[in-house]
């Protein structure tokens, strides 16, 4: 009869690791008690609010103030001129603005670093050590130049032209990026489709455009997010045009009756987290997709 | 000759192929770089005629309007100290516990997994919402929860001049835990396996495995926080035109927020003196940073 041992594991925990759990969970819980704490206060009515901070909304679940949800969807508007922009049109006003301002951006640094690595002619080595350079060196405080020459001369200032318009360019660190894969790439594809018929456009985009599609999704997503999230553009340069996060950042501080109930402030502010939640939760490996500079792994 | 005609015609595709792919992007990137930066070189230079309303050549008189500011308005002065008290706290904070947590993920320990995704969240959702809900719990739960504790009551954390800027700083070091974590945890990922294997062989334990391998190949990483943080002193505003709008009061002010909030209302003929302070900021900054950049990057330690 055989008899099977178990060997004990013995499982070493150093101090160091117990430290870092405790201090890692203890950041963990406060961040999640903060979002739990705005989704039960989005449920709650303004007088449980003011009596009842800490604790669950008052009532069974069912009695709870889900039409918090339907009345923020009517409030948080924002006044442009003579109208009010309601919630469908600012969703609308954040995916294009930050999906034509990600794209676009993240489009036009693919393309150069593309044709940079492939093409040797000697303006792609200065465009390169130019775009570094330029990512390096800290020039601030163009705000007062971009003003004027957005504004006052181009007449840009507020209108889909311009967040076309500024996306357009190279960005240093995504182009190091690009850059150092195409670089990687040896010319066999290209040849090969050279000799099968194939211009230059299509080399590019039918063939290195799909061998760099997880890279350009990931930097693409990585684009997207701070766009979706950012206020201030809005506050600076399209204040027309409000996306979500520039809804919430009028909302907040909105002083008409309904909308300076803080439970339903924090509802808006919930409603703003559902669509990026959804997003992350669906595309969780692309949002955290390991970046380094010459390629991207996992 | 019918190959030197080919090779002619291929060279010439691959040249307007070239000039129709680079020539927007570049075009916007000599435009965003150079043109908008020169302008601002111009403009402070500029000032305009209040009678004629032309724009005429002021020479250094804005650059001295600009030093007399600073001199001499107690609010930017004390902002300027804010700025520099807020970079270094954040600096420490935030530059060294995050390789910690990352370290801790990055070798797989117990939930560092869910702990990941936790630290990332801060990234994916809006700061104006982290914002809207912490201005709730710093100034309606915390002040409950301290009358609760200790019978007192207290004001609001941001909304009490005295406190604001403190509390707005720690909701930016709260937030600022994961920044970077994809970046260097991509960072632990390229240390070479070979050096860590040898080093397990020779007995390194969990701290000196950090201390002595992994630290040393990532400490350029790291330190781009500290060096990116040089210019954050003059433009960092810490989140203070989200909790505050263009109202938050002087005790709160820090440089990044005075120099967006004042731009933002300047008019026309005041936009050359904010010009000016544009590039004395640069002046200062450029070299400050280009020096600890080439000190960290050439000078840095290396594995053991």
């Amino acid at each position: 009869m055989k008899t099977v041992r178990l060997k004990k594991r013995k499982i070493k925990i150093s101090p160091f690791e117990i430290i870092c759990f405790l201090c890692l969970a203890i950041y963990a819980l406060s961040l999640l008690y903060m979002y739990f704490w705005g989704v039960i206060t989005s449920l709650k009515t303004n007088f449980d609010f003011r009596h009842n901070l800490f604790g669950l909304p008052q009532g069974n679940i069912w009695e709870w103030q889900w039409n918090n949800y339907v009345v923020a969807f009517n409030e948080v508007k924002v006044q442009v001129g003579a109208r009010y922009v309601y919630l469908f049109e600012m969703l609308f006003n954040s995916f294009l603005y930050s999906f034509l301002g990600a794209f676009i951006s993240v489009f036009c640094t693919w393309m150069v670093s593309y044709v940079c690595a492939k093409f040797k002619y000697k303006f792609s080595s200065v465009l390169y050590k130019a775009v570094i350079v330029f990512m390096i060196v800290p020039i601030v405080g163009s705000l007062p130049s971009s003003l004027k020459i957005y504004r006052d001369i181009l007449n840009l200032y507020d209108n889909w032209f311009y967040v076309a318009i500024s996306s357009i360019g190279i960005n240093g660190a995504n182009m190091m990026i690009f850059y150092g894969f195409f670089l990687g790439v040896g010319d066999a594809y290209a040849e090969a489709a050279k000799i099968d018929g194939a211009n230059n456009w299509q080399i590019m985009l039918r063939i290195m455009f799909p061998i760099t599609g997880q890279m350009f999704l990931i930097l693409f997503i990585n684009a997207f997010i701070p766009r979706w999230n950012d206020y201030m553009a809005c506050v600076i340069w399209i204040p027309s045009i409000p996306t979500l996060a520039y809804g919430i950042y009028k909302f907040k501080d909105a002083t008409n009756n309904v909308a300076n109930w803080p439970p339903l402030q924090i509802t808006a502010c919930v409603l703003l987290m559902i669509p990026m939640l959804a997003a992350f939760i669906a595309l969780k490996d692309k949002f955290m997709g390991n970046i380094r500079i010459g390629g991207i792994k996992g | 000759m019918a190959n030197k005609k080919i090779k002619k015609r291929i060279v010439w595709g691959d040249m307007i192929f070239y000039i129709c792919t680079l020539s927007l992007p570049v075009l916007f990137f000599i435009f965003n770089n150079f043109v908008i930066n020169f302008n601002s070189l111009i403009m402070a230079f500029q000032k305009t005629n209040l009678e004629t309303g032309n724009l005429e050549f002021a020479g250094f008189g804005n650059f001295a309007d600009v030093f007399k500011e600073v001199f001499t308005s107690k609010n930017l002065t004390n902002a300027l100290w804010r700025s520099v008290w807020g970079y270094l706290v954040t600096l420490v904070v935030t530059t060294f516990i995050p390789v910690f947590f990352c370290y801790y993920v990055w070798k797989k320990m117990a939930f560092s997994d869910f702990f990941k995704v936790v630290l990332f969240l801060p990234t994916i959702i809006s700061s104006i919402i982290t914002m809207t809900i912490y201005r709730f719990i710093a100034n309606r739960l915390l002040p409950e929860l301290y009358l609760d504790l200790f019978g007192a009551e207290i004001l609001g954390l941001t909304s009490n001049p005295s406190t604001s800027f403190q509390a707005v700083l720690f909701y930016n070091l709260w937030m600022s835990m994961g920044g970077g974590l994809l970046v260097t945890l991509g960072a632990m990922n390229a240390v070479d396996t070979e050096v860590l294997e040898s080093g397990r062989i020779d007995g390194t334990n969990t701290i000196t495995e950090f201390w002595h391998i992994v630290l040393p190949s990532i400490y350029r990483i790291i330190f781009i926080g500290f060096i990116a943080g040089i210019v954050s002193i003059f433009t960092a505003d810490y989140g203070l035109y989200g909790f505050y709008g263009s109202a938050a009061d002087p005790e709160t002010w820090t440089v990044g927020y005075y120099f967006t909030k004042m731009t933002l209302e300047a008019t026309e003929v005041e936009l050359p003196f904010y010009a000016a302070w544009g590039i004395i900021v640069s002046v200062i900054v450029i070299p400050v940073t280009l020096f600890f950049r080439d000190l960290i990057y050439n000078h840095g330690p290396s594995e053991d």
